[in-house]
């Protein structure tokens, strides 16, 4: 069973796990949400950028915990669709952004063959995330009427933001998590055994 | 009889562990019996219901050896209320059993109302979920079980989240449904009362995984009980003796027993009674309303909290105790009326000294902890405040010394057992000595064991002057503990002194849901005798 | 997210969720603040005649977001780009151009609230899953599971109310750091696994399979009328497009 490299098959267990820490990301960005307005009216868009990478936090911690396809997508959607269930913010548009946002992140993981999740791959994450939003936002909000370096300096800053806040925080929670022992029937914690000792699972087959 | 599973040189091990968490058991269940696994956390008690439910190794992955036989159908109740739905609805969480089976759309509704008939759940069907007390969404997981017609029903400490009237409740509608149906049932619980009385067999496990030993309930009690003392498991008041037994003879060994605590809680109630009001109050309340959100729970309240007194507030779900004790250090805004702490005016108190003089124990200690060791979690209010390190340091070590912790303190807060973060969430809020202590529902959910050792600790804590008010259900805690007990209805406070007059008088407050203790239940026959 | 009694209500979730993403991909599409202006109003109109909102409702639900359209409205505007400079302090630079893009922007934002309302306000979120099942070919592994997730919102904010009363306590200063981020998200997340593993262990012992052979309790169904509502709104905000363009 454990000869192979990536499982497509999602279990019961991560699904609903999956959607349970998006739902709990999604719970906190709302409190993080009410601030981030007011502080972009005051500072620009460019200042605002560096909170940016808190919003797509969910992607990397979930991909990190589950390393399956299509996990950072799911996830960075369902917690935007927390925003929508509690009718408090942007509704359909929170999602069509997490859809952007997410694929993004996505994105990352893709390209090395959903093989390798470390700090490197978490980070480029967030900052593949923050290339995502500034699209939609283009598309949507009319960045192109921001002078280009305005915008520019918005990319750079929400990449740098997405790398540290969203790839190299997500990194620091999971690592904390995995210390409190709730994550080892897990994927993470399952590839961790199966590298310090080779054979504490195979025994099972 | 048939029997319907059994498993042989059962050993079960979770890859990440060493040991085995199952050591070679035995075991046969026959169609119709009912069986209640006991053992001390850790022995695999749940691990063990989890391979005869085959969800180990289906859906929890684990090394099993031995041999299984399972039985066709089957449906696990769990404890936590909150996490065995899927769905949003009453109905819509029924019907996801009956989709599972196949079940055509046509045939649903009147299953749906047959299951929801038999639990006695007597509400809409389109009923959201989040509304329902613990109680009731432990029916709906029973209905939704049913809704399976499964051959063996296993509960895993089906209530063990629950208040006594409510688990009273659970257990008085799965021995109706046991008598009724024959249905084979398998139980793990720490609780006993309610439910031992009627099962056919006991199982004894150690702490190792092993079966120590499995017979007749009675014969099990007797012969067992220091075993089950230590595993922590909650000892049943009457059982094995049965209540006409214990009232018709005086002599007989639990009613004089009954007798003896009964005269003592007599005995410490006049006490009390002629020491009569003196001393000061660390909490005087005057015509005060409180609220949650935007409704008023509690209206015109007058009570008066004098100093070192083990205050328990008890009431009905939902009827505000929380609420209250919130609003008692600025957790929860007051609507009006005035609230006093320690003679001066709540709002006049600046945060860092009020919660220097109180603190709050939540339900959930998790939701408190601020740091990454069980050391740093309880000097934290020190270091805050620029103590020096040896002073923070020696206090630290006293609180983890009195709180049986210091073995822990590098560990993270959030890897304890639910005892220790109780515990050690009390000594966090004992760092200044705080004068008023304020507990919600302290022993919800532990066992006999853990709840014993925290008790322990909030006496000594009580003789040393500290004011203690807890909210909880457990009457038993009330009566041994309680100086004063504050009972809540409706919007009202209906009862506010000691706890031996409202049990010896419960009819007093009406007709309310408070089970007293059973060595007060001996003062009813006794009167009755005595007019005869 | 829940259903009222309106006439919209009635709808086929899937297509109006798919209705209103397009009317949004219209909005993104028009440049003109009158454009905009317009097709805001047409969604003011349908939820006050189908929708089922009364104007109380109306203004309660908008009234946030009009603190929002003047902020927007502002960082449009002071941050854009343009020849003909009207004010300018600071970092702050008004020109014609960005005043009149910051105008179209904060109306596309309540476009979009308003729309999304539309949905939110008149569907089940029960209805919605299980419509993307039976419309879109969603798994019901995925349908049922963030059902099952969705279900822990509520908890979820309690939570974290009370997380923050009891740092209130603890005199733990609550800054908008990463730091306060792990603090917040730690006590959440172990209890999110810790339930997680355990509804999906619930759903499975009660023969939950995650596959399409299953009945269903509940089957959302297309008809007719879907049909006419999406297209003839469709069709009514091209023509404003359109009519107002020239």
């Amino acid at each position: 069973m454990n000869a192979q490299p990536i499982h497509m098959t999602w279990k019961m267990k991560e699904v609903v796990l999956t959607v349970i820490l998006a739902v709990a990301c999604g719970v906190i960005y709302l409190g993080w949400s009410t601030l981030w307005i007011p502080i972009s009216a005051l500072v620009g868009p460019v200042g605002a950028g560096f909170m940016f990478g808190i919003w797509i936090i969910a992607s990397p911690i979930v991909a990190y915990i589950i390393r399956k396809p299509g996990a950072a997508l799911i996830a960075e959607v369902a917690a935007a669709a927390v925003e929508l269930l509690t009718g408090s913010h942007f509704g359909l548009s929170a999602l069509l952004i997490g859809v952007f946002q997410g694929i993004g992140a996505e994105i990352a993981f893709a390209l090395f063959g959903y093989k390798r999740y470390n700090l490197m791959t978490l980070m480029l994450s967030g900052a593949l995330a923050a290339v995502g939003g500034v699209l939609y936002n283009v598309i949507a909000n009319g960045f192109g009427y921001y002078t280009t370096q305005v915008l520019l300096l918005t990319l750079i800053i929400q990449m740098i933001s997405g790398m540290i806040l969203g790839g190299g925080l997500a990194k620091i929670v999971v690592e904390a998590l995995c210390k409190t022992g709730v994550l080892d029937q897990y994927e993470i914690m399952k590839a961790r055994r199966k590298k310090g000792k080779p054979n504490g699972i195979a025994s099972g087959v | 009889m048939e029997s319907l599973l059994e498993c042989k040189d059962l050993s079960v091990r979770f890859y990440n562990r060493e040991a085995n968490v199952l050591n070679g058991i035995d075991l046969s269940i026959s169609r119709g019996e009912k069986v209640l696994i006991l053992g001390p956390s850790g022995s695999g008690k749940s691990t063990l219901l989890s391979v005869l439910s085959g969800i180990i190794p289906e859906h929890v992955e684990a090394e099993v050896e031995g041999e299984i036989r399972l039985a066709p159908q089957c449906g696990v109740m769990f404890q936590d209320p909150d996490s065995q739905f899927c769905m949003l609805h009453v109905d819509e969480e029924i019907a996801f059993s009956l989709e599972n089976r196949l079940i055509p759309r046509a045939q649903m509704d009147a299953m749906i109302e047959a299951v929801m008939k038999q639990v006695g759940l007597d509400i809409d069907g389109h009923t959201p979920i989040e509304t329902l007390s613990g109680g009731m969404k432990q029916r709906l997981a029973l209905a939704c079980l049913l809704a399976l017609e499964p051959e063996v029903l296993f509960f895993d400490e089906p209530t063990a989240q629950l208040d006594p009237v409510s688990r009273k409740e659970i257990f008085q509608l799965l021995h109706e449904l046991a008598d009724q149906h024959g249905q084979t049932m398998v139980f793990v619980e720490h609780t006993l009362d309610g439910c031992i009385q009627w099962m056919d067999r006991v199982i004894l496990m150690n702490a190792q995984g092993s079966m120590i030993a499995q017979g007749e309930p009675a014969e099990m009690i007797q012969r067992y009980r220091a075993e089950m003392q230590e595993a922590g498991i909650w000892q049943p008041k009457l059982f094995p003796y049965t209540w006409d037994d214990v009232q018709d003879h005086p002599s007989h060994p639990l009613a004089q027993r009954l007798q003896q605590t009964l005269q003592q809680r007599r005995a410490s109630a006049l006490d009390a009674d002629q020491e009569g009001k003196g001393g000061s109050a660390v909490i005087v309340t005057e015509q005060l309303d409180i609220g949650y959100r935007q409704k008023s729970v509690m209206r015109d309240m007058n009570i008066r909290i004098p100093s070192g007194e083990w205050v328990a507030i008890v009431g009905a779900n939902g009827s505000g105790k929380s609420t209250f004790l919130k609003s008692l250090i600025r957790l929860e805004r007051i609507r009006s009326g005035q609230l006093y702490f320690q003679d001066i005016l709540l709002k006049k108190w600046s945060d860092r000294d009020l919660y220097e003089q109180a603190g709050f124990v939540f339900q959930n200690p998790e939701l408190q902890f601020v740091t990454d060791t069980v050391f740093d979690e309880i000097a934290f209010g020190g270091r805050q405040r620029n103590w020096s390190e040896e002073e923070v340091h020696a206090r630290t070590v006293k609180l983890l010394q009195e709180f049986g912790l210091e073995s822990y303190q590098d560990q993270h807060p959030f890897t304890l057992s639910l005892g220790q973060k109780r515990r050690l969430s009390v000594a966090t809020m004992l760092l200044f000595d705080q004068s008023l202590l304020l507990l919600d529902e302290p022993t919800f959910g532990q066992d006999a064991r853990t709840s014993a050792e925290l008790i322990k600790r909030l006496q000594q804590r009580q003789a040393q002057g500290t004011t203690i008010v807890m909210v909880t259900h457990d009457m038993d805690l009330v009566d041994e503990y309680a100086n004063r007990v504050i009972v809540f209805d409706q919007g009202k406070v209906i009862y506010n002194g000691a706890p031996y007059h409202l049990f010896t008088h419960p009819e007093s407050i009406g007709h309310h849901a408070i089970i007293a203790p059973l060595h007060y239940q001996l003062m009813k026959p006794e009167k009755e005798r005595s007019i005869i | 997210m829940k259903s009222n009694d309106s006439w919209l209500s009635t709808l086929n979730p899937t297509i109006k969720l798919v209705t209103h993403l397009l009317v949004m991909c219209v909005l993104m599409a028009v440049t003109d603040p009158r454009i905009t202006l317009a097709i805001w109003i047409v969604a003011l109109v349908i939820g006050l005649t189908l929708g089922g909102w009364r104007i109380p409702y109306l203004l309660k639900r908008l009234l946030p977001y009009t603190i929002f359209f003047v902020m927007i409205f502002w960082m449009m505007a002071a941050f854009g780009k343009g020849e003909h400079t009207l004010w300018q302090w600071g970092w702050f630079h008004i020109t014609e151009e960005s005043l009149n893009n910051g105008l179209m922007i904060a109306l596309r934002m309540l476009g979009f609230v308003t729309y999304g309302l539309l949905v939110t306000s008149t569907t089940d979120l029960t209805a919605m899953i299980m419509s993307l099942v039976h419309q879109c070919r969603l798994s019901p592994k995925w349908a049922y599971g963030l059902l099952a997730g969705f279900r822990f919102i509520p908890l979820f904010q309690t939570e974290l109310a009370q997380m923050k009363s009891a740092h209130k306590i603890r005199g733990y200063k609550q800054k908008n750091s990463w730091k306060s981020f792990i603090r917040y998200a730690l006590p959440l997340f172990t209890q999110g696994i810790r339930k997680s593993e355990r509804i999906a262990i619930a759903m499975e012992a009660r023969g939950f399979t995650g596959t399409r052979q299953r009945t269903y309790y509940l089957t959302p169904q297309l008809t007719g009328k879907d049909g006419w509502y999406c297209g003839l709104l469709l069709v009514v905000v091209l023509c404003i497009a359109v009519v107002l363009k020239i």
